[in-house]
């Protein structure tokens, strides 16, 4: 039993809040590749550096030109845009073999398209990153076969969505892995509309009562 | 040279590799003039890039007197990717560094674009004396979290040991530190356990390999590619001593 790890007591370090993924600590996620961070500068080459000891070997400023930009100074649109793509595919790559790679592409494609700025309004905003990896934590928990269209909030928080439009579900992902949920559904003919909001953590337990895996999976009929 | 020799690796369908780095590092500082053209000699490989400021302090003291007065400047680095972030590249004032994200393409793919690379860099005019040269593989094993204890030393060789009346951990973190004498090369591993797991219903070993040479460092193309090739030959034989048979069921 020596050095062994008691999972219960891992469960519950995990899903004590604000976090409930690795790299959700903002700190530890400050430029593309979310490789290192301004407090780490030592800190070798590594895309998930917030938990990899630095070697002094890999030290010379690789992970601080890695990380790039501090976010005090001010950067053109395209480079924040860069820096929000890049994190957001490297965190992907992270978890890769727990999504299916056909996925990825369509998910990488659909980021990109979410991204063109020749399309944005005055005052879009590119995705927050701590709202993509939620996003993240989200889809390796629930593991939806239907992959959800995305969208952007005017915030910067992802949206995806599941189902048609008189039974669908959206989920807005927020930094500190947390969820916002709008339900709209038909009773008797009429449409009804629902909403609310808790820990990521706790998703399927405030869903039960809608049976959400119709959503994820269409497999349930109603 | 051939690069993949074939030899009697352990491939893996899956293999846990998170992260593969190569780097070349200079015993003095590239010239900003000469890093923007290399920059853009990679443009057309790497076709998305940033600047990256990287600040530099200067400190003057006056001998006579004893007063200092300090100074703050920027130079640039660049970071280059191609195909979402698959291949990497960091060109920094003093070294040059070949990152591939996951999925790992396998060595044959990734040394291809260590050599292209790195010649790449010496045509566009960086010739000066390298002080080192490294390479870090970062591995995650993720474990199916079925059971109500892991016991790390089931899948790794090199985990924690305590004594039983401390009962299970909750994470361990390993460093060790070793001297590869036949390469002249040194070599650090890192092991522990990520907290949180990245991978919810998993428990996820790191196994982290950073191994390099920084005395009498190769120059010519021809011994660098034969130093990789050994240090990546020492870095999968010690790979294959550590993960134990129960490990390689995860990634086979």
């Amino acid at each position: 039993m020596s050095g062994s790890v008691l999972l219960k007591q891992v469960r519950e370090a995990i899903l004590a809040p604000p976090t409930i993924f690795p790299w959700s600590d903002d700190k530890a996620s400050i430029g593309p590749g979310g490789i290192a961070n301004l407090e780490l500068q030592q800190m070798p080459v590594g895309f998930n550096l917030a938990h990899i000891p630095a070697t002094p070997h890999f030290q010379s400023g690789v992970g601080q030109f890695a990380c790039g930009t501090p976010k005090s100074i001010a950067r053109p649109l395209e480079e924040e845009v860069y820096d929000v793509l890049a994190d957001a595919k490297i965190k992907t790559r992270l978890i890769g073999n727990h999504i299916p790679r056909d996925w990825q592409v369509r998910l990488f494609g659909q980021l990109d398209r979410l991204h063109d700025i020749e399309e944005w309004e005055l005052g879009d905003r590119p995705m927050r990153k701590e709202s993509y990896h939620t996003f993240l934590s989200v889809i390796l928990s629930v593991r939806p076969s239907v992959r959800p269209g995305l969208g952007l909030s005017h915030k910067g928080d992802l949206l995806g969505t599941w189902g048609e439009p008189h039974d669908r579900i959206t989920l807005e992902f927020m930094p500190s892995a947390r969820l916002r949920w709008t339900i709209a559904s038909t009773s008797d003919g009429q449409l009804v509309r629902s909403a609310g909001d808790a820990p990521a953590s706790d998703l399927e337990k405030y869903l039960a009562p809608f049976d959400p895996a119709h959503w994820w999976h269409r497999s349930a009929e109603r | 040279m051939g690069s993949s020799l074939s030899e009697n690796v352990q491939t893996y369908s899956r293999p846990p590799i998170t992260e593969a780095v190569v780097e070349f590092r200079c015993k003095t500082i590239i010239n900003d003039g000469l890093l923007s053209k290399v920059n853009k000699r990679f443009a057309g490989t790497y076709p998305s890039g940033t600047t990256v400021p990287v600040p530099k302090f200067h400190v003057h003291v006056d001998n006579r007197t004893g007063a200092a007065t300090s100074s703050v400047s920027n130079t640039n680095a660049y970071r280059r990717s191609a195909h979402d972030e698959h291949d990497i590249l960091l060109i920094n004032p003093n070294s040059l560094v070949v990152a591939q994200s996951a999925p790992y393409p396998g060595w044959d793919k990734f040394f291809e674009r260590v050599r292209h690379d790195l010649r790449i860099w010496r045509e566009a005019g960086v010739t000066l004396e390298l002080g080192r040269i490294g390479m870090r593989y970062i591995n995650r094993i993720d474990i199916p979290d079925t059971a109500p204890v892991i016991n790390p030393a089931d899948y790794l060789k090199m985990s924690l040991a305590a004594p039983e009346e401390l009962g299970p951990t909750i994470s361990y973190a390993t460093n060790g530190n070793f001297a590869l004498s036949d390469l002249q090369s040194n070599l650090q591993i890192n092991s522990g356990v990520f907290l949180p797991p990245p991978v919810p219903g998993y428990l996820s070993l790191l196994l982290d390999f950073d191994i390099g040479r920084e005395l009498e460092v190769p120059q010519s193309e021809d011994d660098i590619i034969s130093l990789l090739i050994s240090l990546r030959h020492e870095k999968n034989r010690i790979f294959e001593l550590i993960v134990t048979d129960k490990a390689r069921e995860l990634f086979k």
